[in-house]
């Protein structure tokens, strides 16, 4: 009997990335929700059983945002946040809201990977 | 004995030298089997067209010429039954096939592989930030390309443009290898490839052009396009900038005339004016293969004379040629049919060709293709330049004066015979050769001035320098008349004619 695939929630507002990050996860052997806007992300966090681990693009996303990452902290959800430009602020936001790293665009899809598997192993 | 061998090796060594020295450089450069590229010039720039199976980088900026010449060496490739690929990076295959079929060429057999952003990529759907092009597009693309070109084991492959590349790699030593590897694959598969890049002073491409087998460079100066090639792994090639030009069906390549690759054999015989006082004034007329200039005022005659041998050559069938750069070709024939020279039924009977040369319309390198193609293919004997003066104004570029000694050198190893018109400035007074520096282009320089005579004006001619033949150190009087071009006796009793301070000799016969 083989095990059922993590299943990580992807946010991020650009459908391509959307459509990109899911199929290198599935080549992963990952699962993927995904959410690209503040309605499908909070319809998503209804069933935060379901959910792994998340992956959040905060380009296009005003500070509301981190109202759902506390969120996610608090139903124990481990999440990373992609930043489109390298600040030191936004590195301490995210930390400070329960991120467990930040990475900055555009990603190397190997160091994600690996990234990824630590969250998720914990 | 052993000083023996050592002589005879070193014999060996100089004779196999000699007999390398003896081919001509077009022999020495064939051996490695060639492709067209499709262009007459650019194939004789590389002595016989590209090596095959080996990646050429053609570069220039936007409009210089780069997809034109990549259509012509496809097409090419298909006159000759060979599979040939366009990969496009930048222009979709719709328009590329239209501009292609604009200009007439025949794409139906080219295969396409289409790899340029659709209009969707620009909508919000296609745009991705999240991982660089480098991670997203090189797989895909480069698993099309392998797809393609393993189905159609072309033989030609025009990829435009390579610099596309760069930003589908992480960085420059990523690109450098992978460039380097696709290149190596598509010559694994028999192709013989030529891609293009736009380098600037931003991204140069230095390494391309250290990778390729040969570079090509485009150039769109303010003076004209040109092509040169900087590159040529195992041949040699015709250094130096070269003319081209973008008509509406293609590209034609002006390869810059180097006269010593260019010979015929030659009798050194005399072409006679049929005036025999002229003749006997230039011990028999001018020699094939020689250069000659009629120098002289405006009007007196110069580019007369020089039709009087045409028109003789003609009596012998031979052609002739005359290149107006001044005068307007109808004056020129009504001219010369008014003084008893029938230039229209030379024309008619293909002996002489008048051409009028448009200012700044062509290029010298244009030109001289334009002269070696009535040399080569039309068998002109004669040609004669109207005016050198003409020549330097009217065509654009630098050096003119330079290619006008190259063009006369080709005409001499051709055994044609040259003759420039040159006219100076003065109308009487001190005698000059010519305004510009040229006589020492000359084997032959005959010239003709006026003279005042008890108030009317006469003109005089006289043979300066020969170098074949002796000739007659006196001056004749000369008239052009409805009957044709007369020459007179020896004026033995003037003296000073040349200084422009005339005075008759006592004792002298009644010649005046």
């Amino acid at each position: 009997m083989g095990t059922s695939p993590q299943t990580l929630l992807i946010v991020n507002r650009l459908p391509r990335n959307l459509q990109l990050l899911a199929e290198f996860l599935a080549k992963e052997g990952y699962a993927t929700l995904t959410a690209s806007n503040y309605e499908e992300f909070d319809q998503a966090l209804k069933q935060p059983q379901k959910i792994s681990g998340s992956l959040i693009d905060i380009a296009g996303f005003d500070s509301a945002i981190w109202t759902r990452c506390e969120h996610l902290r608090a139903v124990k959800i481990p999440f990373l946040i992609f930043s489109p430009n390298q600040s030191a602020a936004v590195q301490q936001a995210s930390l400070s809201h329960g991120a467990k790293g930040v990475m900055f665009k555009p990603l190397v899809v190997k160091e994600l990977i690996g990234v990824v598997q630590s969250i998720l192993e914990g | 004995m052993t000083n023996s061998k050592t002589a005879l090796s070193v014999e060996g060594r100089k004779s196999a030298q000699s007999q390398r020295n003896l081919l001509t450089t077009e022999e020495t450069h064939v051996r490695a089997p060639r492709v067209s590229t499709g262009i007459e010039g650019l194939d004789e720039i590389l002595y016989g067209g590209l090596i095959e199976k080996r990646a050429y980088l053609l570069r220039g900026g936007p409009g210089c010429g780069k997809t034109t010449l990549g259509l012509h060496f496809l097409t090419e490739g298909i006159e000759k039954g060979e599979r040939c690929v366009f990969i496009t990076m930048g222009e979709p295959e719709t328009e590329l096939r239209a501009n292609a079929e604009a200009l007439g060429f025949d794409m139906d057999q080219v295969h396409f592989l289409d790899l340029s952003p659709n209009a969707a990529f620009f909508t919000e759907m296609q745009t991705y930030d999240i991982f660089s092009p480098a991670e997203v597009e090189r797989e895909p693309v480069t698993q099309q390309i392998l797809d393609q070109i393993g189905k159609i084991k072309p033989q030609r492959v025009f990829l435009d443009a390579m610099t596309q590349f760069r930003y589908l790699a992480s960085d420059p030593f990523q690109f450098r290898k992978q460039v380097l590897s696709f290149l190596r694959f598509l010559v694994e598969q028999d192709s013989t490839v030529l891609f293009t890049s736009e380098g600037t002073i931003a991204v140069p491409d230095d390494d391309l052009q250290f990778m390729s087998d040969g570079v090509i460079h485009l150039h769109f100066k303010p003076e004209g396009r040109t092509i040169s090639v900087t590159k040529f792994r195992g041949s040699d090639f015709r250094s130096g900038d070269h003319a081209i030009r973008l008509t509406d069906t293609g590209m034609l390549v002006f390869p810059r005339l180097l006269p010593e690759q260019h010979n015929r054999k030659v009798t050194r015989e005399t072409i006679a004016s049929g005036v025999p006082e002229m003749d006997e004034l230039l011990h028999g007329g001018l020699e094939r293969g020689t250069i000659t200039i009629f120098t002289g005022p405006t009007g007196v005659g110069k580019t007369t004379l020089g039709l009087q041998f045409m028109k003789e050559a003609a009596g012998r069938g031979e052609r002739s040629v005359v290149y107006t750069f001044e005068e307007m070709q109808e004056t020129l024939m009504q001219r010369c049919e008014s003084v008893n020279i029938p230039v229209r039924s030379m024309v008619e009977r293909g002996t002489l060709s008048v051409v009028q040369i448009e200012p700044l319309h062509f290029t010298p390198d244009e030109f001289a293709l334009m002269v070696r193609t009535e040399v080569e293919k039309n068998q002109a004997a004669i040609v004669m330049i109207d005016s050198i003066a003409g020549y330097s104004v009217s065509l654009r570029g630098d050096n003119v004066s330079t290619q006008l000694h190259a063009l006369c050198k080709y005409l001499q190893n051709m055994g044609t015979a040259v003759i420039l018109v040159n006219e100076v400035q003065s109308i009487a007074g001190e005698f000059h050769v010519s305004d510009l520096a040229i006589s020492y282009l000359a084997d032959n320089i005959v010239f003709l001035r006026y003279l005042e005579l008890k108030g009317e004006i006469r003109k005089v001619i006289g043979v300066l320098k020969k170098r074949l033949s002796n000739f007659e150190r006196t001056l004749r009087e000369i008239e052009m008349t409805r009957y044709g071009i007369k020459v007179g006796r020896p004026l033995t009793n003037l003296q000073g004619i040349l200084t422009g301070r005339i005075s008759f000799i006592k004792d002298s016969n009644k010649e005046e």
